[in-house]
């Protein structure tokens, strides 16, 4: 019997949508992305900007980490990788 | 699997994880504290990644710095233990720099003269470009400014106006030379004219006596090849060539003029007979009579040498008591020591001290050693000479020097100074720097006064033979005058020596008795001699220019009282002593050789050939071509004859005229010349 192949082939977002995934685990490495990704933002500009630009990005990068602002970041996440 | 490709599954899948993200947002402290915790867990993360690479960097470090540090170790070894120690200290450093400017100097010296000992060039010997003199004052300016920098780019400016030239010192008034570099010029022209140099210079000591190169070449390779024949024709002669170079000269003016062969023949059979095949008692007879049969010649050719041979005879009996000899009044007593306050006459001291030949020469005139004042007066006058021309002549060198390098070279120490081994303390390396300070004193300095030498004692023969000179005609109008006087006075003809030592006084000559007078004039008879034997010797040595001149000045000279001594009856002096010692030389030696023979022993000496061939001559048989050597051979037997049989030593022919003095003197003195004649 012959079955189609996309039939049988594993998608790639299949990684991303997991079902047997619980909870807890995923929205753990959600919002550490999230926050590694800020982190990695600052660290790029860390060593260009003078002492009172980090200030502000310091500044702005406390505000995006409080739970309102990264509600929406954890929400559409990688969201817009499977859409694409 | 279904599921999770489904949409619905996919639908409910982010509903569920939405609702989530709700919920959990919802609870603000419980989020604050999740959030709050992934931030720290990603910081520690973080930094263990960075401590991480900073172990790496360290392990890598710590590996580097080990091989620099074995390297390092490793280099101390290899220079303590494997190759010589170098400890550089304070005052090697000190010294170092101040010798710094010595680094080249060359501890060697040139075998041929005319190479420049301190490798001046010279001016005569080496082809200069008339702009080098431009180098040492020149200074360039750069032109371009940045204005002009476009044009420059483009081409509009040639190269000739990128720099201007301006000259300073000595050439500031000189015209600029046209050339728009100066230093690749003269480094071209100096590389294209360096065989044209090495030419010239050869070729300068080829024509410096006058004569053409070509000319010396095609002599010599004649000369060469006569001597070649005779060579291996018979070595015995060529033997005997070398050891008379007059004897020598006369073969190769003979060889010249017939047929070779012949003329060798001829000499190999001459030799034959009378040299090796002459018993002894043969040549003694025939030396007595060709004695007896000279003896009417040597009166007629040889007055004044006769006359000099009876000089001795004519000296009073208390003088012939006495004995006195000019070698015993001029024995040594103590040296004198050189002028400890005149740098330059010590050294001149030192360097004749080294030469045992030049101290024999100069012992007259360095060391008098008598206290008689007018012995020490002339003999002072002399030294004072000597050592002026010394100094002009050392310091027009080292002024060269001065010139070519800015500084005076240690290798002539300065006041005598020990330059190198000067504030070591250091036991084994003071002991080095002194042998080098010694290698220094007893050779470079010896070097360079051989080198001086030449222009020196040449240059003091010549004005030593005119302070001759005018002594001669100082005592001989001083004797005429007293003469004079007696005459007028109408007395008898025997001078009185008060009036002579009071007529030498005026001319500051203190002689205070007769046997002084006589002292004295025997100590001018050394004097003269070591003097001409200094001319003979550096007549054929010179190498600096106003000496060669000095020598062609004295030849005119020559020629020119020649011509006079037909009028006026009276040579020049100085060519006249000079003359006199070539004769008495050749006299010497034939007398030696002659001696030699007759003494006999085991160690038969050459003999003279002239002597044999004298021997064997009939006087019809003299004709103008063998009329010197017959002359020579007379002259050796004359001088063998008045030597053998009066047990006295040969006077010297080369003072004729001090012996004319003399003989005028005793005649001014006792009123009569020759005993014989009372």
């Amino acid at each position: 019997m012959d079955v189609p192949e996309a039939e049988t082939k594993i998608p790639d977002y299949f990684a991303n949508t997991d079902l047997r995934e619980p909870l807890s685990v995923w929205f753990d490495r959600k919002l550490k992305d999230v926050i590694k990704q800020y982190l990695e933002e600052r660290a790029k500009f860390q060593n260009v900007l003078g002492r009172e630009e980090l200030v502000a990005l310091d500044q702005e990068l406390s505000r995006l980490l409080k739970p309102e602002n990264l509600k929406d970041a954890v929400k559409f996440f990688g969201v817009i990788i499977i859409l694409i | 699997m279904e599921i999770a490709r489904s949409r619905d599954g996919i639908q409910s899948y982010y509903n569920t994880r939405s609702k989530y993200i709700e919920e959990f947002f919802k609870d603000v402290k419980k989020a604050d504290e999740t959030i709050q915790r992934a931030v720290v867990e990603l910081f520690n993360e973080k930094f263990e990644e960075n401590t991480k690479k900073k172990e790496e960097f360290a392990a890598n470090a710590r590996q580097t710095e080990k091989k620099e540090t074995f390297r390092s170790i490793e280099k101390i070894i290899r220079d303590s233990r494997l190759t010589t120690p170098l400890a550089i200290q304070p005052h090697h450093v000190q010294r170092i720099e101040n010798l710094s400017h010595n680094a080249n100097i060359p501890l060697f010296f040139p075998h041929n003269p005319y190479d420049s000992f301190l490798d001046v060039p010279n001016p005569e010997l080496t082809a200069v470009h008339p702009y080098a003199k431009y180098t040492k004052n020149v200074k360039t300016f750069r032109k371009l400014g940045y204005q002009h920098m476009e044009a420059f780019v483009k081409g509009a400016i040639p190269n000739e106006e990128l720099y201007e030239y301006s000259l300073e010192g000595d050439h500031s008034k000189d015209r600029i030379p046209p050339e728009h570099n100066l230093t690749e010029t003269l480094g071209e022209w100096v590389y294209e004219h360096k065989d044209e140099k090495i030419a010239a210079r050869i070729k300068d000591v080829n024509t410096r006596f006058g004569e053409d190169p070509e000319e010396i070449e095609r002599k010599t390779q004649r000369t060469e090849g006569i001597l070649e024949l005779l060579q291996s024709k018979q070595s015995a002669i060529s033997g005997m060539l070398e050891a008379e170079p007059e004897l020598k000269q006369y073969v190769i003016d003979t060889l010249k003029k017939g047929d070779l062969g012949e003329k060798v023949s001829d000499i190999e059979v001459t030799i034959q007979t009378l040299i090796a095949h002459t018993p002894k008692e043969e040549i003694e007879k025939a030396q007595q009579e060709a004695v007896e049969r000279s003896k009417n010649v040597l009166n007629k050719t040889f007055d004044t040498l006769l006359n000099t041979t009876n000089f001795v005879d004519l000296q009073p009996e208390e003088l012939r008591d006495h004995k006195i000899q000019p070698k015993t009044l001029a024995a040594d007593k103590d040296e004198v020591q050189p002028d400890s306050q005149n740098t330059y006459e010590r050294q001149l001291f030192s360097m004749v001290r080294l030469d045992e030949r030049l101290a024999d020469i100069l012992k007259p005139i360095l060391n008098p050693s008598h206290s008689k004042p007018a012995h020490a007066s002339f003999a002072d006058s002399l030294r004072k000479l000597l050592s002026s021309i010394y100094k002009q002549k050392v310091d027009k060198v080292l002024d060269q020097e001065q010139k070519q390098f800015g500084n005076i070279r240690p290798l002539f120490t300065k006041d005598g100074e020990r330059i190198y081994s000067k504030g070591n303390s250091d036991v084994t390396e003071g002991q080095f720097m002194d042998s080098i300070d010694d290698y220094i004193s007893n050779n470079v300095l010896f070097e360079f006064n051989r080198y001086v030498s030449s222009h020196v004692f040449f240059a003091f023969s010549y004005f030593g033979l005119l302070e001759l000179e005018k002594m001669y005609y100082t005592l001989s109008s001083v004797i005429g005058s007293a003469q004079r006087r007696r005459s007028e006075e109408g007395g008898s003809r025997d001078l009185d020596f008060e009036l002579v030592k009071n007529l030498l006084k005026e001319k500051n000559v203190k002689i205070s008795s007769k046997e002084e007078l006589n002292a004295f004039l025997s100590y001018l008879n050394d004097v003269s001699s070591s003097i001409c034997q200094l001319f003979y010797i550096y007549k054929d040595q010179l190498h600096f220019t106003e000496d060669l001149l000095l020598e062609k000045y004295m030849k005119i000279k020559y020629t020119v009282s020649r011509y006079n001594a037909g009028l006026r009856n009276k040579r020049n002096f100085v060519n006249a002593v000079l003359e006199n010692y070539k004769d008495q030389l050749v006299y010497q030696q034939d007398i030696n050789q002659i001696t030699n023979l007759l003494e006999g022993g085991s160690a038969r000496p050459q003999p003279n050939e002239d002597a044999y061939k004298l021997a064997m001559m009939n006087p019809e048989e003299i004709t103008d071509q063998n009329k010197d050597i017959y002359l020579k051979a007379v002259a050796a037997t004359q001088a063998y004859y008045s030597g053998a049989n009066k047990e006295r030593s040969f006077i010297p022919g080369s003072f004729t005229y001090l012996i004319e003095l003399e003989k005028a003197t005793k005649k001014a003195i006792y009123g009569k010349f020759n005993v014989r004649d009372a």
